[in-house]
């Protein structure tokens, strides 16, 4: 059951994004902040030392893995590191989802989403 | 790099040199990629935005490199306390040179500058002795006290918060900064009245010691007042509870399943 318990905390706009970026396949850096991009525009922007202190903070709860180093053949033939989702980051991935759903219900109910 | 402008290029050069802002095992773990993501972004900047985007790229990076450097080094003096006790200690040591200078000018503000005043000669108007006596012999004393004082505090001020965010001994470094601001101001007013005690001021003269060492001593009990209100606003917020401190002041991860364990 991936349900929000009321001691699950929130989290980071900078960790959720990643998350979600992730959750389509490994990605390195780049393709991070693409995908992130894609979601959300120009609405939410993260840089690389917000990028990869997450990754690192991530890597370290166990949230994601580092896979191989291989080049990205739609960029260049530099060698990048890729990241992938892990069981655990995919768990609290859910969850966050899960929390964020209830609280929009919470916002429609109230009618302050303009579609209640 | 491919297809990058001269200004692109700088950039990812000035932004390689950035990343030596962070700690030194980051840097190795993550500066290489780092550089690389710069650089990719700058080439898009470049493309879509010219020197606008490439521009505004870095000003955005430079805020992202300070911001995170900081958090990073923060970071890890948490993990490794004793090596911040350290740091903090040395901040401390540098907070009592700051007090020492600045107890100096009370003092001798307070004590030696008035006997001396009474027999003092002004120097010849237009030279630098005079230029030099009107400075210290009026408000400039006052001025340069509670810069020094504010100096002081602001140092003191952040060893402590940083204390408090990084070792686990936060309460201990908080003691110590209500006791060493309530000292300065109780040493301020001892030090002005024990010259008052024993250099009386002659009579009809006014007390320009006591005066000039009014402003800082009552800027000392300002800052007194605030540091005890930051206190009250961090143990409010519980970030003086080492458990309660994670990354970014964040709460930390769980998931359901460690939860419901």
């Amino acid at each position: 059951m991936d349900a929000p318990t009321e001691n699950s905390a929130p989290l980071t706009p900078a960790v959720l994004h990643i998350l979600l970026a992730l959750a389509a396949g490994e990605r390195h850096g780049y393709a991070i902040m693409q995908q992130i991009r894609q979601f959300t525009g120009v609405l939410f922007t993260i840089g690389p030392g917000t990028l990869y202190r997450s990754i690192k903070q991530m890597l370290e709860q166990g949230l994601i893995a580092e896979a191989e180093m291989r080049a990205d053949p739609a960029l260049d033939d530099e060698r990048r590191r890729y990241y992938k989702l892990t069981g655990k980051g995919e768990r609290t991935l859910r969850a966050e989802l899960a929390r964020l759903d209830a609280l929009l219900r919470i916002a429609r109910a109230h009618g302050l989403m303009g579609d209640a | 790099m491919r297809g990058q402008s001269p200004l692109a290029r700088f950039c990812a050069a000035a932004y390689r040199v950035l990343l030596h802002l962070y700690p030194p095992r980051f840097r190795r773990e993550y500066g290489a990629e780092m550089a690389q993501l710069f650089a990719d972004l700058s080439r898009d900047a470049d493309q879509r935005n010219g020197t606008t985007g490439v521009l505004a790229l870095f000003v955005r990076a430079v805020f992202d490199t300070l911001q995170n450097s900081i958090g990073e080094w923060l970071t890890i003096m948490r993990k490794h306390w004793g090596k911040t006790l350290l740091t903090l200690t040395g901040l401390a040591a540098l907070g009592g040179v700051w007090l020492f200078m600045f107890l100096w000018m009370i003092v001798y503000s307070s004590i030696f500058l008035v006997p001396w005043d009474a027999t003092f000669t002004r120097p010849p108007e237009g030279t630098l002795a005079q230029l030099a006596n009107d400075f210290f012999d009026g408000p400039g004393m006052s001025i340069l006290s509670f810069v020094v004082l504010a100096v002081n505090a602001t140092l003191f001020a952040r060893a402590v918060r940083a204390g408090a965010e990084t070792t686990t001994l936060p309460w201990k470094f908080a003691i110590a900064g209500v006791v060493f601001v309530a000292g300065s101001f109780a040493l301020v007013t001892l030090g002005i009245q024990l010259g008052a005690f024993v250099w009386p001021f002659p009579v009809g003269r006014s007390d320009p010691g006591f005066h000039r060492s009014l402003f800082p001593g009552l800027m000392c009990l300002v800052s007194f007042v605030l540091y005890l209100k930051l206190l009250s606003r961090f143990a409010r917020q519980g970030r003086l509870s080492h458990d309660n401190l994670t990354l970014d002041g964040a709460i930390p991860y769980k998931t359901t399943s460690e939860n419901g364990r």
